[in-house]
């Protein structure tokens, strides 16, 4: 639990590395929506990583975490010297957004934290029933996961023409990201996809929350995500570890 | 009765919260999803303990060919859906979607199609692992690793 723990942390310090370096100096006030954007950036730029260093390596090893490690030593010195020259600019970032607050906004945040709540029930229910998540995890996803680290070096047989049935061409971000957490574990879990659709999952709804509390207002933002939650199959295809959730994660970033 | 702006927000606020309850609870009363005895056709650890016996006399890596209730295993869904089971479970070896390989794993819920699909396509069996579960020697026309 402690290495799954290590590696989904891992990914989201990258990530929120690389957007605290952004230019963009009004987004770094706001801790949670830089969070949330953490996890899309994050995991994108482990697995670009991790892929990358299986084609100079030859396969995925442990070995491979080194460069995690020497990338977030050098984000955390650039982060700290952009802190240093910026300081005077976010001082002088405009106040919050100075919309007064509803006297609806108790009920909206209760309603939030209640459909969350209920949300986090359901996911871990439908979890623990389909750990191995449904068709397109098994067939896709953490197949080609499951080659890219039971494969050692002979990973490459995740393309293989007989497995074209699987969508060769389908981008490696969900199987590299597995994969890597496989590595660090030690071991094929399932824990690891799971807590990947967990954080992709919860991450879209985070996101909606905390960018609207941004650009509009809180309450707005609560409300938002209550209606995320409340869609029917979006806690489902979270659970079955489907990528239309990274997908919308990724569609809402951008 | 004056319908103003906060009147509005409220009514429309009490929609949307009773929209995201009575979904939430369709949704769960639906797909049973408290109900936690799974279906065993469905369980994969189920079909992991299945083919415990056969992975172990395969090879870790390689290909072989694959046999199932159907002869073309995309002509059924709960086929294909079992065809990607077994890919998944037995990875990084592959498994061709065709008979036509040296050796041949038959994976059999339908006694009918296993006794006649591994006659047509001309397979001889190698080990009968029980459960619908079968070894066979196929063609000799492609080689089992490349």
């Amino acid at each position: 639990m402690l290495l799954i723990f290590i590696w989904a942390s891992t990914s989201l310090l990258i990530g929120y590395l690389c957007i605290s370096l952004l230019p963009l100096s009004q987004i770094r006030k706001y801790f949670y929506f830089r969070l949330f954007l953490s996890i899309g950036v994050g995991f994108g730029i482990c697995s670009c990583l991790t892929f990358t260093g299986a084609v100079i390596v030859g396969s995925m090893t442990r070995q491979l975490l080194v460069a995690d490690a020497v990338l977030m030593a050098v984000l955390v010195v650039l982060v700290y010297r952009s802190k240093m020259s910026n300081e005077d600019l976010i001082r002088a970032e405009l106040s919050p957004n100075s919309v007064p607050s509803s006297a609806l906004q108790p009920a909206v945040r209760i309603c939030f934290v209640a459909a969350l709540a209920f949300s986090l029930l359901v996911f871990i229910v439908l979890s623990y029933k389909n750990p191995h998540g449904e068709y397109d995890a098994f067939a896709i996803w953490n197949l080609r996961a499951r080659f890219l680290f039971r494969g050692g070096p002979h990973w490459g047989d995740a393309f293989s023409q007989y497995l074209s049935w699987s969508h060769l061409d389908y981008p490696l971000l969900i199987p590299t990201s597995v994969a890597r957490g496989w590595v660090m574990t030690g071991n094929d879990t399932v824990a690891v996809p799971v807590v990947l659709a967990l954080l992709f999952t919860f991450g879209t709804v985070g996101l909606i929350v905390s960018s609207l509390s941004i650009l509009r207002v809180e309450s707005q933002g609560f409300l938002a995500g209550t209606l995320l939650l409340g869609t029917p199959s979006f806690i489902s295809l979270g659970a079955s570890q489907y990528a239309d959730i990274p997908l919308s994660f990724f569609f809402f970033q951008a | 009765m004056s319908f103003d702006y906060p009147t509005r927000a409220k009514t429309t606020l009490i929609l949307l919260i009773g929209l995201v309850v009575v979904s939430d609870i369709y949704v769960a009363v639906d797909r049973e999803i408290f109900n936690m005895t799974t279906d065993p056709s469905y369980d994969i650890d189920v079909r992991q303990k299945r083919l415990e016996l056969i992975q172990q006399r395969l090879p870790r890596r390689g290909f072989i060919g694959y046999l199932g209730d159907k002869s073309n295993v995309f002509e059924n869904p709960s086929v294909q859906r079992e065809y990607y089971i077994v890919q998944y479970i037995l990875s990084p070896l592959i498994i061709a979607h065709t008979a036509s390989f040296p050796v041949v794993l038959g994976n059999f819920y339908d006694i009918e199609s296993q006794l006649r699909l591994p006659k047509r396509a001309g397979l001889v069996l190698i080990t009968d692992f029980g459960n619908g579960v079968k070894l066979f020697r196929g063609h000799q026309g492609r080689l089992a690793s490349e």
